[in-house]
């Protein structure tokens, strides 16, 4: 026995209370006169002796009452060792039902033999035996089974599309270890194929979880291996009629590979390559799908591309891959600078920068001054840029109007305030999102990068490469304390906290104020390479074809802004899941975030026009490359340890010497004692 | 017994008046004032008085020259006369002196002379010859008889002046009032009898061997029958001044027991030596004792 806070054991010497008070007391007796003292003494003899005992007993009770509290308070531990005949038995079964195990060799895949293997290792333990069922890639752990519960279990296996997971089982074994009884033994097996994904996270365990024996069975394919996989793809182009895909392929078998590569898009010819590839090889093969005529230009719908291996192999599941691909948008952006001098040439040669970075993206540029800019121009804009905000209007305010209501933008640089009671009336109509009102000449640094994530018209991955060239590094020598509307929205700031980039949406365009000037006369950023980035991103270019696949173990996101007409709504979409049932998507800001898939194969919003997620396996996840048995036994010697040392004891043998406290038991026997004390000492003044 | 004339027997109100002779006259009169009819009278020579005659009353009583003067039957009554000499022994030892919490403020000994002073009365009013004998270890005081009405007095003072001192010798007491009395009569013993059972015995052995008439009051307080004490107590003995320890609660049930066994083997033993024997428990009135009493005058006469 131990104690956790022995130095209350030391109440235990109150019992000298008690004692001394037993011994020095003196009961006051009352002094009465009487006369017939004679019958009393008869019975005085037996009461006197009775008396005495009673005396005695209260004493020992409450000598015990104060030790038994002293001893409470003390946290006394009672160890207990278990005999090893006594010892329980709980099997761990580790089982791998990753997709690789959905080889098939001679008619059986890995996994059915599996089965079968963890069947027989269940049928040879001690018939007392608990059984722990631990599937790692679809990471179920079902504790406590008896051998019949144990078989039924296993029998409904199944493959996941997930890759292996060796944390979370271990974690599992080791919370199930803590939690078993005393004198239990834990035996832990290890059923796999051990591919090399498999094996390294076996390697990479930093704690190896304690156990009294550890076993595995290695379930390698008998013969060669026959398996090639598409492994990934990428869109390399899709600007022009075609759409060029550079597909990675790869032998994860020992034997030679003559396969066809196909890509398949609905409404669409088909088309292929022929695929060589020598065992372990692994190579890229382009694959060009003709787009329709209706698919380029400015319509940009999200094509379901399946890739497809034929003929199949042992290994079918991985002969596929899907990815939902955006073909970028050819389109002309019109864009017109208004300025005042010639403070805008710094963003014309962005501008031409632009132009020549992508070639399906063509701006056409039109300056006018401020006193020259007719209605004319404003209707053949589709964004208009001006150099600071207008000191005079020869238009109308309605056809800045008609610019964002066609889903142009119109976007304001900050060098002065202009006319004040025509930026107040800009402001007061929407179309200006901000209004400038006082200088504050300080120097300032922007954030790193904008917080796009939020606003459509603005794209996030643009607004991470801007993040490239560290704008946070590019000091301004003050900036304009604004005055803003309730519907604007700060989508950049300056680390003072004061708004770097305005935006508010007007009809289906919007309008933006930049708090800086456009020939840097406020700053460095139109001197710095940020500066043809930023203008990219401040006219919302985007012109990259995107591309939509993720694996089993990720949520898929999508970009509302890349489907483009789509212009999502609601903040919940409906979805269909890879398996075909129906759920929700939710969306925030452009993103669209959707469930966990449900398998390999295709997720889509529900609607008129479809946004696709194509899921895959994790890559890898296939890889049936060679592994001896002396690698996979080293790397399970570093997940799992039969010896105790520090830090590493057996499960079992913590278990063993495991501290059982005893508060409640000397808690009852307290409450015992008061009672018995309380009764025994009414009776003694009866 | 009605209700308001059983108050005067009442030893907790006797012994609220001052003077003894009253406290007689109380007892008597409101003893007698309920009975009906008065048994006790009519032994005697000396008339008393007239009465209507009721059916059941004897017709040798019937005063017929009444009848033929008034036309109306009238009895005859007579003040009773006789020579019985009563001695009346009291004891008044120390442990006379006890008085519990059933009755505060009547001793033992205050009840016992309530019932000397009403049984004087009694007895002189009705001619018997009385004396008083108060005694502890020995004979402390001492009246002759007499039947003169003055002698009421005399008794009546003796006990209001009685005090209590020394311990209980009743047997020699006994055997010395047995060897003293010259004239055979009735002896009336008011005591606690705390004495050896067998020597008490024996001294009324005596008196009865010289042809009296014997008849014992033992008077206990309601403390001495119950032990009805709480707590712990060191009891001091009244005469011989030793202490005891106890929890009255533990052992009353023996106490009880054993007081139970020494009133049985008093009250067996008088019975066999055809001595009365009448125990008084001091929060009771007085009627039971007049009564016993008159019941043994009777059976004299």
């Amino acid at each position: 026995m131990s104690f956790l806070q022995w130095t209350f054991l030391f109440g235990a010497l109150a019992v000298v209370g008690p004692l001394m008070a037993h011994l020095l007391s003196k009961p006051r007796f009352r002094r009465v006169p009487f006369t017939m003292l004679r019958f009393l003494r008869s019975g005085q003899r037996e009461s006197q002796s009775r008396r005495k005992l009673r005396d005695l007993l209260v004493l020992l009770l409450r000598c015990a009452i104060i030790t038994l509290i002293a001893l409470l308070f003390a946290q006394p531990l009672l160890h207990v060792h278990s005999k090893p005949q006594e010892q329980r038995t709980v099997v761990h079964l580790a089982l791998d039902d990753s997709m690789s195990m959905a080889y098939r060799d001679g008619g059986k895949s890995l996994l059915a033999r599996m089965i079968e293997a963890a069947d027989k290792r269940i049928g040879r333990a001690p018939q007392q035996a608990r059984f722990s069922i631990h599937t790692l890639a679809s990471r179920r752990h079902i504790d406590g089974l008896d051998k019949r519960q144990a078989r039924a279990e296993i029998k409904r296996l199944t493959v996941a599309p997930r890759s292996a997971q060796l944390a979370d089982f271990l974690s599992a074994l080791r919370q199930g270890s803590r939690q078993k009884p005393p004198g239990t033994r834990v035996r832990v097996c290890v059923m796999s194929d051990f591919a090399p994904n498999t094996l390294r996270q076996f390697e990479q365990v930093l704690r190896p979880a304690g156990v009294h024996e550890w076993t595995y069975e290695s379930l390698r394919p008998e013969g060669k291996v026959s398996n090639a996989a598409i492994t990934g793809a990428r869109v390399v182009d899709a600007s022009g009629g075609t759409l060029d895909i550079d597909v990675t392929v790869a032998d994860w078998g020992d034997t030679a590979q003559e396969r066809k590569l196909t890509a398949t898009v609905p409404d669409l010819e088909p088309a292929g390559v022929d695929v060589h590839l020598a065992p372990g090889q692994q190579r890229v093969f382009r694959i060009q799908v003709e787009l329709q005529h209706t698919m380029t230009g400015s319509h940009r719908p999200v094509l379901p591309v399946e890739l497809d291996l034929s003929p199949a192999d042992n290994l079918v599941e991985d002969d596929t891959y899907r990815l939902a691909v955006s073909a970028p948008a050819a389109t002309s952006t019109r864009v017109l600078l208004v300025h005042r001098a010639d403070e805008a040439f710094l963003f014309e040669t962005a501008l031409d920068a632009l132009a020549r970075k992508s070639s399906a993206w063509t701006p056409e540029v039109r300056m006018a001054t401020e006193d020259h800019v007719t209605r004319g121009d404003l209707n053949w804009a589709d964004t208009v840029v001006f150099s600071a905000l207008p000191a005079d209007l020869r238009y109308r305010t309605e056809d800045l109007e008609k610019v964002t209501a066609g889903g142009g933008r119109v976007i304001f640089f900050a060098t002065d305030v202009g006319n004040s009671k025509i930026a107040e009336r800009l402001w007061r109509e929407g179309l200006l999102p901000a209004l400038p009102q006082r200088w504050a000449q300080e120097t300032v640094y922007l954030e790193a990068q904008p917080c796009t994530r939020l606003c459509p018209g603005f794209d996030g991955r643009t607004a991470r490469s801007l993040s490239n060239y560290r704008p946070d590094r590019i000091a301004a020598r003050g900036c304009w304390l604004c005055r803003v509307a309730p519907q604007t929205q700060c989508i950049w700031r300056f680390k003072n906290g004061q708004g770097f980039l305005w935006h508010t949406s007007v009809g289906r365009g919007s309008a933006v104020l930049v708090n800086t000037s456009i020939d840097d006369s406020l700053g460095l950023l139109a001197k710095s390479g940020a500066w043809v980035a930023f203008c990219g991103y401040l006219l919302g270019e985007d012109h990259e074809a995107k591309q939509f696949c993720f694996s089993t173990a990720e949520q898929p996101v999508l970009s509302v802004s890349d489907s483009g007409r789509t212009r999502q709504r609601l903040a919940v979409v409906p979805v269909e899941n890879c398996d075909g049932s129906k759920t929700r998507a939710r969306i925030e800001g452009d993103r669209l975030f959707m469930p966990a898939p449900a398998g390999l194969g295709w997720m889509r919003t529900l609607g008129a026009t479809s946004l696709y997620a194509g899921i895959n396996l994790p890559a890898g996840e296939t890889d049936m490359g060679s592994v001896t048995t002396e690698q996979v036994a080293d790397a399970l010697t570093r997940a799992f340890v039969t010896e105790t040392p520090d830090g590493a004891q057996p499960a079992g043998a913590r278990q063993a010497a495991q501290r059982k406290p005893v508060w409640p038991s000397l808690a009852w026997a307290i409450i015992f004692l008061v009672l018995l004390e309380s009764t025994v000492t009414s009776r003694l003044k009866r | 017994m009605a209700g308001a004339t059983r108050d005067y027997l009442d030893p907790i109100f006797l012994s609220k008046l001052a003077n003894m002779e009253l406290v007689a006259r109380c007892a008597i009169e409101g003893f007698f004032s309920g009975l009906h009819p008065s048994p006790f009278q009519g032994f005697s020579v000396e008339y008393s008085d007239h009465r209507e005659y009721y059916p059941g009353d004897e017709v040798k009583f019937v005063d017929w020259k009444v009848f033929a003067r008034t036309d109306r039957l009238c009895i005859k009554r007579f003040h009773q006369e006789t020579n019985t000499c009563v001695y009346l022994l009291l004891d008044v030892s120390k442990s006379m002196a006890f008085a519990g919490a059933a009755t505060p403020g009547v001793r033992k000994v205050d009840y016992a002379s309530f019932l000397a002073a009403a049984l004087s009365y009694l007895m002189l009013k009705q001619g018997d010859s009385t004396a008083l004998v108060q005694f502890a270890e020995r004979i402390k005081g001492q009246i002759p008889p007499a039947s003169k009405r003055t002698h009421l007095h005399a008794i009546l003072t003796a006990l209001q002046r009685a005090k209590v001192a020394g311990r209980t010798n009743l047997a020699g007491v006994l055997h010395t009032v047995a060897e003293t009395t010259k004239r055979r009569g009735l002896i009336v013993l008011i005591s606690d009898l705390l004495d050896d059972e067998g020597d008490i015995a024996r001294g009324l052995a005596h008196l009865k061997f010289l042809k009296h008439d014997v008849i014992v009051f033992h008077v206990l307080d309601h403390q001495e029958l119950e032990l009805d004490y709480e707590g712990l107590i060191e009891f001091e003995d009244m005469e011989s001044r030793d202490k005891l320890r106890t929890f009255p609660q533990s052992i009353r049930s023996r106490y009880q027991q054993r007081v139970g066994e020494f009133l049985d083997h008093v009250r067996k033993t008088l019975g066999k030596s055809d001595i009365d024997y009448c125990l008084l428990d001091t929060s009771e009135p007085l009627d039971r004792a007049l009564i016993a009493y008159l019941v043994k005058r009777r059976r004299l006469m």
